[in-house]
């Protein structure tokens, strides 16, 4: 899950709270980040996640 | 007899953003604001009497806030170039940084309307300042 940190105080947050993106409303997560109130703490997911190799071992 | 009285030594907690959950606390700008609860006077007189009544009509509520301007990320510029032309919300407390009680009652207005935002206000040898006025909206009152 992509986290956000907080730089600008806000509703009940303080700067450094780390707060997940889903806890937000849509519409107000894309203002903070706009604002810059928030910004990504390096886990942010941006792509769909790749698929696990899987390798075996040949019987013979 | 001593009066009870309330100093402002600083501003008062001010709060604006898109919603409850996205205000930006903007209180170390802030140098002035004024948030006016008002109910239209709708005149009831009649005939019967020689006094003017008036009986309340729609409510006109009304933020008019002063800001240093600062155009850094999540400062003044940031946070309300992008509510121009919305509904927004504020909220001023008396006391900043105090817990909201029935004695540092947070007062809100929820959808009030930002007309305009002067972006650029310069005069020579002062610093930027930018006033702005949010209109309407529905106005409440907290104490906890």
């Amino acid at each position: 899950m992509s986290t956000y940190r907080v730089t600008k105080a806000f509703a009940d947050k303080q700067p450094g709270d780390v707060v997940p993106a889903a806890n937000f409303p849509l519409d107000d997560f894309y203002y903070l980040l706009k604002i810059g109130a928030i910004v990504p703490n390096g886990d942010v997911q941006t792509g769909p996640k790749r698929a696990k190799k899987v390798t075996t071992k040949s019987e013979d | 007899m001593a009066m009870p009285q309330t100093v402002y030594y600083s501003a008062p907690e001010v709060k604006i953003g898109a919603s409850s959950g996205s205000s930006v606390d903007l209180s170390e700008f802030a140098k002035s604001a004024a948030l006016t609860r008002q109910a239209d006077a709708l005149e009831s007189s009649s005939m019967a009497s020689r006094d003017r009544f008036y009986q309340a009509g729609m409510n006109s509520n009304q933020l008019v806030v002063t800001f240093n301007q600062s155009y850094e990320a999540a400062e003044v510029y940031a946070t309300l170039e992008p509510l121009v032309g919305t509904q927004c919300y504020v909220e001023c407390t008396p006391v900043d940084g105090a817990a909201v009680s029935a004695t540092n009652p947070k007062f809100s207005l929820t959808n009030t309307y930002l007309e305009a935002m002067d972006v650029l206000a310069a005069n020579l040898g002062e610093l930027g300042e930018v006033q702005l006025t949010f209109t309407g909206g529905t106005y409440a009152a907290a104490t906890s």
